[in-house]
């Protein structure tokens, strides 16, 4: 037992770098890393979706309820599986139509209609400053 | 060759601590975790538990924790790195003198239970368990590093001369344990 325990560095030294321990194990760390992505919830709720006219709130909903606001003779936003993004806008250039968000601080603007959507949320840690 | 383990043990602190600084040359590798490094100091905490005995490699691994908060000034690191290393060394020394695994899957292991106390330890300090929803990227992120720094330890004491590992230390080391 002595004589063993000496030789922990040769025990090493000698062992080849893959067995069928290693492999068993790292198989289970990739389950882990697969089972946690599906178990926890992407967007920890809370997240809302705050829509400007003229710089006045008119709606303040969920992000995370799929449902459609229609602004009349302006534009209707859609709230679709935590992306927003804005159709039949009456604007010329169409520029807001152009990109979804779905991330806290994204922000879709139509200038000539002067509506803002913007996500905002209650997310107490950005950072953890040093 | 009490001389020669102190001595031994005195560079691995300081080369641990010297990757630590170059580590710090990193950007960090997810901006939400500025404190998350690519944990090039788990090679020598390894090492040091091969070569130089648990001790000394105990303390090797609760003096990488707390001096540099000491040398730059802010206490609070030693709260976010102190527990994380004893418990990430804990596991090491457990599976190394199991002897079932390879060193790189010890490195991973370890890396990995490191990156989950450090959340955890956060989480307690600021009271907000949302951090938890990046624990599988902190699992994949911890599996990466601690596998390349383990590949790096598996190929290092490959290759170190026999001389540097000979029995002279190790023997030292049993008639101090037994």
């Amino acid at each position: 037992m002595k004589k063993e325990k000496s030789t922990l560095i040769e025990h090493y030294r000698n062992r080849k770098l893959v067995k069928a321990s290693d492999i068993i194990i790292l198989s289970i760390i990739l389950i882990l890393i697969i089972s946690f992505i599906f178990i926890l919830p992407r967007h920890k709720g809370g997240s809302k979706v705050e829509v400007y006219e003229n710089g006045k709130l008119i709606h303040s909903v969920s992000l995370h309820k799929d449902q459609v606001i229609k602004i009349e003779g302006k534009l209707d936003i859609h709230i679709e599986k935590g992306f927003v993004y804005i159709k039949n806008s009456t604007c010329p250039d169409k520029l807001c139509q152009k990109h979804k968000i779905n991330k806290v601080g994204g922000q879709l603007i139509c200038l000539p209609n002067k509506i803002i959507v913007k996500i905002v949320g209650n997310a107490k840690v950005d950072v953890i400053s040093r | 060759m009490k001389t020669k383990k102190v001595a031994l043990s005195a560079m691995f602190l300081s080369l641990a601590l010297i990757l630590g600084v170059i580590e710090n040359y990193f950007p960090p590798i997810l901006p939400m975790f500025p404190y998350l490094r690519l944990g090039l100091g788990n090679i020598v905490i390894l090492l040091s538990i091969l070569l130089v005995g648990k001790w000394p490699a105990l303390l090797i691994v609760s003096l990488k924790a707390v001096l540099p908060a000491v040398f730059v000034g802010r206490p609070t690191m030693i709260m976010y790195a102190l527990p994380a290393s004893l418990v990430s060394y804990c596991l090491s020394l457990i599976l190394v003198n199991l002897r079932v695994t390879s060193l790189v899957t010890i490195s991973g292991v370890s890396a990995i239970l490191h990156n989950i106390t450090q959340i955890l330890v956060a989480s307690i300090l600021v009271k907000d368990f949302s951090l938890f929803k990046y624990l599988s990227y902190l699992i994949l992120l911890g599996a990466i590093t601690g596998y390349i720094s383990g590949l790096i330890v598996h190929f290092s004491l490959k290759y170190i001369p026999r001389q540097l590992t000979s029995n002279v230390i190790t023997d030292d080391l049993d008639a101090k344990e037994g």
